[in-house]
């Protein structure tokens, strides 16, 4: 692919310049910290232990793979698509030495970068809070489970934001495509709820697929369904949305 | 052959959605280990309500502090179904070596009960024409109202924890069920909630029984260990149900403890299970009436005073009199009579004066009478300590299962036999 790598560093430099990652890091580094002392406060209050040190980060990562990663995974594809066209600066990428499949490849690559980016941040925030305050709990297994939930929970949600990318190229407003990525994401979680026997069909009911990582015997047909489930849909959306984006007009 | 970009793209989009919607579908059709059990469960609790002719119910609770046994139940139930008969027997065991031992039996005709504190057998005799629904051996939880929704929140909250729920086919064509959860799996929400549940109930239990001893847990409570088998026979029916959850927790003095709470439910002699009332020759029996209340020894008057509050002191203004002039076959006949002494009439108005008849159905059974005013209005009697009567007048049906009794001003319920020395 011609320009894929230049067109990739001009993705990345551009995301890294952007306000949102700076409010990104803040806010999970306040996730982390809110977390943190209210299972503190548990511990002392009610005299339960909530967690213990390496059970900290899969807390953690329980709620943040449902809010601020999905939320800011949006913002960021968002920004990439629509928020190009409409300042008119995707002109200058597309008229670059490019073909377009590079140019969207390499959008897609930097939000996947960005998502895994900041799961790593998150896990080492949380595993430094976990340490510091309960370090009695510590475990080689609990820190291997740790590393392995959270690279395994990566998957999801950039499956997520790869549909959140389609819904980009299929509408022009940037809101539009905010408020309807919010609405995919509660109603496939009300629909998880409802229609629990055919939660399959639903991207959000595979964000706590970590649990299947890390359980005492591991189903590894189960794990590899929800695999080809991810990534079947994951195919699918990467192509329709490049179909789309391959035919819009600058 | 080089693929143009459009077929390209068609082909990359068709092969997506075929590997999705395949293994999606094939995801709902295997169901988990959890949907399976889940419905085991529903079968036989179905099947006990209604569908097994007569079965045998064991259930048996163990807790241990540190593998030292604190408290021990353990009740036996023997369930005919057909005969609508249930024999039931539970015995208690405490740290400090006391055990309480408790029996029951009931058809359609005879409540038996026996506790553990004295050597006798309560008997009541249920009247043909009784109007209370008998009660069936076992209530399907799955039928109560909200169950469904309750269904969909757990399954909710389970969410991908299901996957530990393994089912294992049985040689015989039964399945085993089995489930371990660690530390690390419990989410923290339920490791919280229930943490904090059991230790409530322990303080509570403690608190309740004086024999239920053991140290309270103060500090870093966590669950340590949920386990679960169960075992389904050929017919879908579970026979054997078992949990342990281990919660760990330090006392005062930063001491460990380990609390294993182990519940096992066994379910046998399905079709061969005899239920058989107790032959209660030679036994110490007392017999206790169906309607709960006034029998043929209630005959007599109850007085109780009218006072009121007057200047600072309490002035007798009067006297109720209730007269209790027959009770035969469950019906009972009576009076009611207010006296105020002159010159206090303008302080408690609209004395009653009626008289009343009725027949116990249950011991719920209302009468009917007609105030001053001419209005009709019900009230109730219940026997309280030997010798009186409690009486609620103006009883207010809100529906069938609850009522609400006005009292009027310086009205006092608690009646008391006169006595003829």
């Amino acid at each position: 692919m011609v320009g894929f790598r230049a067109a990739f560093l001009n993705e990345t430099t551009k995301l890294m310049k952007k306000k949102k990652i700076l409010a990104a890091a803040i806010l999970s580094v306040l996730a982390v910290v809110v977390g943190q002392v209210a299972v503190t406060a548990i511990k002392h209050g009610f005299g339960l232990r909530v967690v213990g040190s390496t059970e900290f980060p899969l807390v953690v990562l329980s709620i943040f793979v449902y809010t601020i990663l999905p939320l800011f995974a949006t913002f960021v594809a968002i920004d990439m698509f629509n928020g190009e066209f409409s300042a008119n600066t995707m002109k200058i990428t597309l008229t670059r030495p490019v073909t377009r499949f590079g140019v969207y490849s390499a959008k897609v690559l930097t939000i996947a970068l960005f998502i895994a980016a900041n799961l790593f941040f998150v896990m080492g925030l949380s595993l430094l809070a976990g340490l510091m305050f309960n370090p009695s709990s510590a475990s080689m297994l609990g820190m291997l489970r740790i590393v392995l939930s959270y690279s395994s929970s990566f998957l999801p949600v950039f499956v997520f934001a790869l549909l959140v990318v389609w819904l980009c190229n299929l509408l022009r407003g940037g809101l539009a495509v905010f408020f309807l990525s919010i609405l995919v994401f509660v109603g496939f979680t009300f629909l998880d709820i409802v229609l629990s026997h055919y939660s399959s069909f639903f991207i959000t009911s595979m964000f706590d697929w970590y649990t299947l990582w890390i359980s005492e015997k591991i189903n590894a047909f189960k794990i590899m369904r929800q695999l080809l489930i991810m990534l079947g849909s994951g195919i699918m959306f990467f192509t329709a949305g490049y179909y789309l984006f391959d035919r819009k007009d600058i | 052959m080089k693929l143009s970009k459009k077929k390209m793209t068609v082909l990359s989009f068709t092969i997506g959605a075929c590997v999705f919607v395949s293994t999606a579908f094939a995801d709902v059709l295997l169901g988990s280990g959890y949907d399976s059990f889940k419905s085991s469960i529903k079968t036989t609790a179905a099947q006990m309500e209604n569908g097994l002719e007569n079965y045998t119910f064991e259930t048996l609770i163990t807790l241990k502090d540190n593998n030292q046994k604190v408290f021990q139940t353990s009740t036996y139930s023997m369930v005919d179904n057909i005969k609508q008969a249930k024999e039931h027997s539970t015995t208690s065991q405490y740290s400090n070596g006391k055990t309480t031992t408790s029996y029951g039996y009931n058809d359609q005709k005879f409540d038996i009960w026996k506790n553990g504190m004295d050597d006798k057998y309560y008997v009541t005799e249920i009247p043909e024409d009784s109007n209370r629904e008998r009660g069936k051996s076992f209530t399907n939880p799955f039928n109560e109202q909200g169950a469904p929704e309750m269904e969909k929140v757990v399954d909710a909250l389970v969410g991908n924890l299901k996957e530990n729920v393994q089912a294992e086919e049985r040689s015989d064509g039964g399945k085993i069920y089995s489930g371990t959860l660690s530390a690390t799996q419990v989410p923290a929400l339920v490791n919280a909630v229930s943490s904090f549940g059991i230790k409530q109930a322990i303080r509570d239990q403690a608190r309740a029984e004086g024999d239920f001893k053991m140290t309270e847990i103060e500090s870093d409570i966590y669950v340590k260990k949920v386990t679960g088998t169960a075992i389904e026979n050929k017919a879908g029916i579970l026979e054997n149900v078992t949990g342990d959850i281990i919660l760990s927790g330090k006392d005062k003095k930063g001491v460990e403890h380990d609390l294993a709470l182990n519940i096992v439910f066994k379910l046998s002699d399905i079709g061969s299970t005899k239920v058989t009332k107790p032959n209660l020759g030679g036994a110490n029996v007392e017999k206790v009436s169906y309607y709960g209340g006034i029998t043929s020894k209630y005959v007599g008057t109850y007085k109780n005073n009218i006072i009121i509050e007057k200047d600072g002191e309490f002035v007798k203004i009067g006297e109720r009199r209730l007269e209790i002039v027959s009770v035969e076959n469950g019906k009972i006949a009576g009076k009611f009579v207010e006296t105020v002494k002159p010159g206090f009439e303008a302080d408690y108005p609209d004395p009653y004066d009626f008289e009343f008849e009725y027949k116990q159905k249950d011991y719920n059974s209302r009468f009917t009478y007609i105030n001053s005013d001419g209005d009709q209005e019900q009230g109730q009697l219940h026997p309280s300590n030997p010798g009186k009567i409690y009486v609620d007048l103006q009883i207010e049906v809100i529906d069938e299962n609850s009522y609400r009794s006005n009292s009027r001003a310086n009205w006092d319920q608690e009646f008391n036999r006169v006595f003829e020395d």
